[in-house]
């Protein structure tokens, strides 16, 4: 059996030089007495004490353990998990809504543990926004005072405020809804008013704390797709929890599983899906279709190693009745063009060929299992 | 109860080896006879029962009625015996049975009572000394006459102070008493019908006419006029204490555990124990009755306004924080108004509270509607009593159904 070559990954939609944006630098959180968690800090650092022992002995629980990544600049980074896996806490560090115990936060590499309380107002009014799973509207607030809030709390009034608030509400959708309340809202456009009240602020980063996990699916799907669009066109930097596979691979750039308070897998929708670094993983990919994010690239046969036709692949030189196609193309669109020859399909970058894919690439591929 | 042989099998092995032997209950009858004495193997929540039973035994067999005793004894027990197989399935009885095994503070409980009935029903100094409590009248005479001195100590040292105070809560009354008294009475029922239309419609406003043309009908006019001036004002200075305190007691736990016990002092101290220091202290009239009303009547708005700011939920407060508010923010814009239904139903309990004060306040000269009710009781005037009375609900019946009782919410 063919070994297929580690691939390179198609990251040209951000930009790889650029410093992060969030860097999270092995960061610890354990919940308990103060005096207890101080003292076995140490040695749950150097792992002499596991979790399990933590919380039987001492009645600490670990929510967060060491926990590293980093969030380029326009990123959506996705941080996926079941309940009690620690990433709602997690999210919360990145504007010190929570303390972490041990590790640091740095945001524009700037260490936010650092921030007096003026400066993380600050930080958290004009820098990172917020969106909940339940909303947190003011409920004795119309749309339009709950979107202005951010403004109004870093005291800006006026019309350039009021043009913010009035953009923002456009932008989710919800011109015309400005004077209703809350309770007379639906779930999905609650969550839409809760958008808005981050995006009024104008922060670069939003964190996303599992905001479409309460609503019913269609209404889910329609948010997802459209805030991935939102935050691709204003080039914003998002965290997104989630504990839904489906939707952290509709909208994350990159995903990283979490479980038990540690990150067991980062990489791209693609790599987690194709190549589950172990059963946990495996466990949740295992029902995902990959037709629509696996390109050409990633389950081509290179040219070099393509045995019937090497020397003229080599030559670019497409045999005759192969279709072509460029390296970036989806396996759903692989799938049509296989299905309409008989011939595999030479895979071109710039006019050269680089690879092929054929009936059994594309099997495979289907089949979720990179190697077997 | 009839186990299955796999029940039985399983609870003797559980169980100490002696009691394995052809039994599968955990409670004997014989136990149960016993009582406290044999507790490792019952559980431990009959001790009251048997301290009751076997105390009165003892006590009876003292008199020498021995049969009273025997049918105390045995009624005790069978009692014991019915509640035990009534307490349903035995693996429960068996588990408080094992958590006592050691149970030598019921046991000694026990004893020291029995023994201690005992010796109080026998004759000599002994028995005179455990019969009654060791009281000290030096010590209760000692520390009122210290109250006392406290007192009088405050009333002279504090004389300015008072006088301060008195002349504020004066101005207050005094304010409002005018604007009462000074709109004629066509203008009270067109404003105050206006209210309750808005309020409740036509409904309410029917009733809030009929509970005024009763007041003026009946001639207590001025006199429910000069009541809802000293409810109106000891409104204000409890809303003045009572909402900033209510804020920091959400805010504080150490604060709360203070105020806590002292709410409750302001609650349930009869009120005429104050009433005289109050006297004293603000001479007679309207400022001393306004006083103990504002004592009586603060605690619910307290608790209320502490509580509606504990109820906000915390994902509001998230919220907020995560856009950056201030405390000050937080308190302003989130946590007042979402704790608003909870503080207007502080203010209508406190309205209500300072309503049922106004026959006390009317001992030391609160004047309006108590003195009607007063007068009436001094009198022997039945009738009149129960119109003044009825008088004092319709005041309370307005200030409920206008002051707002939270019934309408506005989100």
């Amino acid at each position: 059996m063919n070994a297929v070559p580690k691939m390179q990954f198609d990251t040209s939609h951000f930009d790889k030089a650029r410093a992060p944006v969030v860097s999270c630098r092995n960061v610890w959180k354990v919940f308990g007495h103060k005096s207890v968690v101080d003292r076995i800090l140490g040695d749950l650092l150097a792992e002499n004490i596991d979790v399990e022992r933590a919380r039987r002995e001492h009645g600490c629980v670990v929510a967060v353990k060491g926990v590293s990544f980093d969030v380029r600049p326009s990123e959506v980074f996705c941080i996926m998990g079941l309940s009690g896996s620690g990433k709602s806490t997690l999210i919360r560090h990145v504007n010190r809504l929570i303390e972490p115990t041990a590790g640091d936060i740095l945001v524009d590499d700037c260490s936010i543990s650092a921030l007096d309380a003026k400066a993380l107002r600050e930080l958290r009014a004009r820098k990172i926004g917020m969106v909940f799973q339940n909303v947190a509207l003011l409920p004795h607030r119309t749309v339009e005072e709950n979107t202005y809030l951010p403004l109004e709390l870093r005291g800006e009034t006026g019309a350039a405020a009021h043009a913010a608030v009035h953009q923002a509400l456009s932008i989710v959708g919800l011109a015309g809804w400005e004077d209703r309340y809350p309770s007379e809202l639906s779930g999905g456009m609650q969550q839409r008013v809760g958008l808005a009240r981050a995006l009024a602020a104008d922060a670069d980063i939003l964190l996303m704390d599992e905001p479409f996990s309460a609503l019913d699916p269609l209404i889910r799907k329609q948010l997802q797709t459209e805030f991935r669009r939102l935050a691709k066109t204003l080039g914003k930097t998002a965290l997104f929890i989630t504990h839904d596979l489906d939707e952290a691979i509709r909208i994350g750039d990159r995903i990283a599983i979490m479980r038990d308070g540690q990150i067991v897998q980062t990489g791209s929708p693609a790599e987690i899906v194709l190549s589950p670094v172990n059963d946990y993983v495996a466990q949740f990919v295992e029902g995902i279709s990959p037709v629509h994010f696996v390109d050409a690239e990633r389950i081509m046969v290179p040219a070099t190693q393509y045995p019937a036709h090497a020397a003229a692949l080599l030559a670019s030189v497409v045999p005759e009745g192969w279709p072509v196609c460029e390296r970036g193309t989806l396996l759903a669109k692989l799938i049509v063009l296989q299905t309409e020859s008989d011939r595999p399909i030479a895979i071109v970058d710039g006019g050269l060929v680089i690879g092929v894919v054929g009936p059994r690439e594309i099997l495979i591929a289907v089949g979720g299992h990179e190697k077997r | 109860m009839a186990f299955q042989p796999a029940d039985t099998a399983t609870l003797s092995t559980a169980l100490p080896a002696r009691r394995s032997a052809g039994k599968a209950s955990v409670l004997h009858f014989a136990d149960q006879l016993v009582g406290p004495l044999r507790f490792s193997a019952q559980p431990r929540r009959f001790l009251l029962l048997y301290l009751l039973a076997d105390g009165a035994a003892v006590w009876l067999a003292m008199q020498e009625l021995f049969v009273a005793m025997l049918v105390v004894f045995s009624l005790s027990r069978c009692t014991v015996v019915a509640l035990v197989h009534l307490a349903g399935p035995e693996a429960k009885l068996r588990r408080e049975a094992v958590a006592a095994r050691r149970p030598w503070v019921e046991v000694l409980l026990y004893i020291f009572s029995l023994a201690t009935i005992v010796l109080a029903n026998m004759t000599g100094p002994i028995a005179a000394q455990l019969s009654t409590f060791p009281s000290s009248q030096f010590t209760r005479v000692t520390a009122a006459a210290s109250i006392d001195a406290t007192v009088t100590y405050l009333t002279v040292h504090g004389d300015v102070f008072f006088r301060i105070v008195t002349r504020w809560l004066l101005a207050l009354l005094k304010g409002l008493e005018s604007v009462l008294t000074l709109s004629p009475w066509p203008v009270i029922f067109a404003v105050v019908g206006f209210a309750a239309w808005k309020r409740g419609g036509a409904g309410l406003l029917v009733l809030v006419w009929m509970a005024l043309g009763y007041l003026g009908l009946f001639g207590y006019w001025s006199e429910a006029l000069q009541t809802s001036a000293l409810v109106l004002a000891s409104l204000c200075v409890c809303v003045a204490i009572g909402i900033p305190a209510g804020i920091l007691l959400a805010k504080s736990p150490a604060s709360r555990a203070i105020a806590s016990p002292v709410l409750d002092l302001m609650q349930t101290m009869p009120s005429f124990v104050y009433l005289l220091p109050a006297v004293a202290f603000f001479s007679i009239g309207k400022p001393p009755a306004l006083i103990a009303t504002v004592i009586f009547a603060l605690p619910p708005l307290v608790r209320l306004t502490c509580l509606g700011i504990e109820q906000v939920p915390l994902h509001v407060r998230e919220a907020m924080q995560a856009h950056g508010a201030t405390p000050l923010q937080m308190l302003l814009k989130a946590e007042l108004p979402l704790a608003l239904p909870s503080i207007r139903t502080g203010i209508n309990q406190t309205i209500m509270m300072c309503l049922s004060m106004v026959v006390v306040a009317a001992l030391i000269g609160g004047g309006g509607l108590g003195y009607n009710v007063l007068f009436a009781l001094q009198n022997v005037q039945y009738g009149e009593g129960i119109l003044a009375g009825l008088a004092i609900v319709f005041c309370a019946v307005l200030f409920d159904r206008l002051a707002g009782s939270g019934r309408k919410t506005d989100f």
